[in-house]
């Protein structure tokens, strides 16, 4: 009979040494917080009475029937899908030509790439500069190259508030998605090209039949990834617009900031536990459904 | 090999997790400034308390001295005066003690003192918006009971209703202005329109703007939109919605007041409101107004009203500090007169002003109640009122008036209002300030805006559990 000894003992404990920290650092910052949002979003808690008292499900409905809410919900999702699509486009539109054998594509790569790894407060004030209507940078331009028919009112037409935060958004973080199918064009082997030249391809055949396909996998995640970053976006509205002028720009996590910042915490968890339903209730079908796609086109 | 990279992985791991919680640690003296701070000053508004998020202290490091304490102040950027940086400096001389203070945006100090306060021992002294509303903002049990401290008695008889807690107890102390709410403006460009009296009515009032528009280069009146200083606009509201005291009486006011709260009143249904609105609304259908308002910041306000690009900002004392500190030359060329409502001369608005509060779990209450004592003191009062002249809080402190207060006997007996409506627990202050941009840009009219802040109400109102929602 084999004697166990401690070196044959299975290597699980020095995992764990390591893996305990994290779980409990996770545990204490991530999990129970979340848990206790569920049960607050439950309760009448606020910053004017020292007691919580359960009031269940009636304030979901509250929230729901909230003539704000509504508008806050069509902004988050006008801006959720145009950042994805307007990102999604550009960053395969910029890796393709960033994969090419172009003699600063490095450099070109670490410029388009820069702006994911700026303050986003900072670009808060640099785009709150640029797009003033009075003294911004844009309709300054704009009325000096005789172009003043074209100067908006921008951050502050209610109209075009949502969409200068994704335009914000989309010159932000466009580099990361760039970096996502660069590292998806990069896994394309070369031979797929090479056999579709010798049977007479051309550019867009090549595109469409090899490189899209092959590229599914790095949709589906910058599509999933965008989703879920524009559904819960907050720092890019508030640092921008505030969610003004008014409440035209306000989308679920500014308004439930709104709430919080009132001494109102329970109604502002409420907005929190709907808007984590909302994604989950999105993208996990979406997701299931890229992934079958993803089988099928690779 | 194998056993010196378990060893590295170890360390690594450890250092890590110190790394982790070294940056939970509290500091003893720091001063930062967060994005909101720079939000604020790359927007223009330097004094904006919306934006501004630093951690301060008088000077040197708070670091009290061999026998001293150091007591914690939360306090938000505005109301963190230059006058109340020197009383911290005179009281931390005097007594070698230290004050830290912590500035926070104005629309996440309530967030931020309600959670120091419910996990306990954190805070010692804070401000509030207004001495005697701050209830309707915090449990009263937050605050500590000053009604037997020394000063009690020395203050003004007309000051002790205007900082009574609902209990009757008095629980903190203006160290701002009381606030008189009206239209500061430039003496110079009124004679320039031809302007020889001040309007009596709103029709005398919209006379003059047509003068000033047409005979001078100054727009008539500034109105500050831009996110962080709706307030600006929401002062230039609370001035006209004040004339409910005028038209209903005081005691059917505060009924009012309560029948809100109650839900059995809508704003929608108060005409003197929409009166008010409406008013707001004809200043910039005639073009009386600047133009740029929705971009427009306090900081430009004070830019306009001291160049004279404007020649009236609706506005109270809080201005004159800023306001003359860049522009000293002006003071002797500044007026000021209330809003006038219909065929009224106007209300007088009056607002207690940011109040200075000991808290009841205060870690270092000796020190604290000292610090306020200090403040109250006699001593300090006449330093603190040469240096913020208008607060006029002691019976034996000499009182000393700003342009403002200097005007306001002249109307105390006609249009005197002794409460605002910061009592009404369901009030929607900052929801208002947003849904004046929208009035102001058109996108709903006075009954919408007055609608928005009814929905506003009944969140709060049913949040809060009242009676009636």
């Amino acid at each position: 009979m084999k004697t166990r000894t401690l070196r044959s003992r299975p290597a699980i404990r020095y995992p764990m040494t390591f893996i305990i920290p994290a779980m409990a650092v996770y545990m204490i910052f991530f999990f129970y917080p979340t848990v206790s949002g569920f049960y607050y979003a439950l309760t009448n808690w606020n910053s004017r009475s020292t007691t919580i008292r359960y009031v269940g499900f009636s304030q979901f409905l509250d929230v729901l029937k909230n003539p704000t809410i509504e508008l806050a919900f069509k902004n988050t999702m006008i801006y959720s899908i145009t950042i994805t699509v307007v990102k999604n486009i550009l960053a395969i539109l910029l890796a393709l030509a960033l994969n090419a054998k172009i003699r600063s594509r490095n450099t070109l790569r670490a410029i388009y790439f820069a702006p994911a790894i700026l303050n986003i407060v900072a670009m808060g004030l640099v785009f709150q500069g640029l797009l003033n209507p009075d003294f911004g940078f844009v309709n300054t331009a704009l009325r000096a190259m005789g172009l003043g028919f074209m100067a908006n009112g921008w951050i502050t037409d209610p109209k075009m508030a949502i969409y200068c935060t994704a335009i914000m958004e989309i010159w932000r973080a466009t580099g990361i998605s760039m970096a996502i199918y660069l590292a998806g064009l990069q896994s394309i082997p070369q031979d797929y090209y090479e056999a579709a030249t010798l049977d007479g391809a051309h550019g867009w055949s090549k595109f469409t039949g090899i490189t899209l396909p092959l590229l599914a996998p790095a949709v589906t995640i910058n599509v999933i990834l965008c989703l879920i970053y524009g559904f819960r976006m907050f720092e890019v509205i508030y640092y921008l617009t505030g969610g003004g002028p008014g409440d035209s720009s306000q989308v679920m996590q500014t308004l439930a900031y709104k709430y919080m910042g009132q001494g109102l915490y329970g109604y502002s968890a409420t907005i929190n536990v709907i808007l984590v339903v909302f994604i989950l209730v999105v993208t996990i079908p979406l997701l299931s459904y890229m992934r079958r796609r993803d089988s099928r086109l690779m | 090999m194998r056993k010196s990279y378990k060893l590295t992985a170890l360390l690594l791991a450890v250092l890590m997790l110190m790394a982790l919680f070294m940056g939970c640690s509290q500091k003893s003296a720091a001063t930062t400034t967060t994005a909101a701070a720079e939000t604020a000053a790359a927007s223009g508004d330097t004094t904006a308390a919306a934006s501004a998020d630093t951690t301060a202290t008088s000077g040197d490091t708070a670091t009290a001295g061999p026998n001293g304490v150091t007591i914690n102040f939360l306090c938000v950027n505005e109301n963190y005066t230059q006058a109340m940086q020197d009383c911290i400096s005179r009281w931390e001389k005097k007594t070698g003690n230290k004050v830290d203070v912590q500035l926070y945006p104005a629309e996440e100090f309530i967030t931020v003192l309600s959670t120091q306060m419910m996990s306990g021992g954190t805070v010692d002294i804070f401000r509030s918006d207004g001495t005697k509303y701050a209830e309707t903002a915090w449990p009263i049990d937050y605050f500590a009971d000053l009604s037997d401290r020394p000063w009690v008695s020395r203050l003004n008889k007309n000051i002790v209703p205007l900082i009574s807690f609902s209990d009757g107890t008095i629980r903190g102390v203006p160290y701002m202005n009381t606030e008189y709410l009206g239209f500061l403006y430039r003496k110079s460009i009124f004679e320039k329109a031809g302007i020889t009296d001040l309007p009596k009515n709103w029709t005398e009032f919209l006379d003059d703007c047509e003068k000033i528009k047409t005979k001078t280069d100054a727009i008539p009146v500034n109105i500050s939109c831009a996110n962080g200083s709706e307030f600006c606009t929401t002062h230039l509201m609370h001035a006209l919605f004040s004339n409910v005291y005028n038209v209903r009486g005081v005691d059917a006011t505060k009924q009012l007041f309560k029948d809100i709260d109650a839900n059995k009143v809508k704003f929608a249904d108060i005409p003197e409101y929409k009166t008010s609105l409406d008013q707001i609304c004809e200043l910039r259908d005639k073009g009386y107004i600047t133009t740029d308002f929705i971009s427009s910041t306090y900081d430009m306000a004070i830019e306009r009203l001291g160049t004279g690009k404007v020649a009236m900002h609706p506005c109270g004392d809080f201005i004159l500090e800023p306001l003359l500190s860049k522009y000293p030359d002006i003071e002797n060329d500044l007026g000021w007169f209330p809003v006038p409502y219909q065929d009224t001369i106007g209300s007088v608005p009056v607002c207690t002003g940011s109040g200075l509060h000991v808290a009841a779990n205060a870690p270092h209450m000796d020190a604290a109640l000292d610090f306020v004592d200090y403040y109250a003191s006699a001593e300090n009062q006449d330093i603190y009122n040469q240096d913020t002249p208008g607060l006029n809080l002691f019976s034996d402190v000499p009182a000393s008036n700003n342009v403002i207060t200097a005007n306001y006997p002249t109307y105390q007996d006609i249009c005197f209002t002794e409460i605002d409506e910061a009592g009404v627990k369901v009030w929607p202050e900052m929801d208002a300030r947003s849904d004046i941009q929208e009035m102001m840009l058109g996108e709903i009219d006075s009954k919408g805006m007055l609608d928005k802040m009814d929905q506003s109400a009944a969140i709060t109102g049913k949040s809060l559990g009242l009676e009636g929602w």
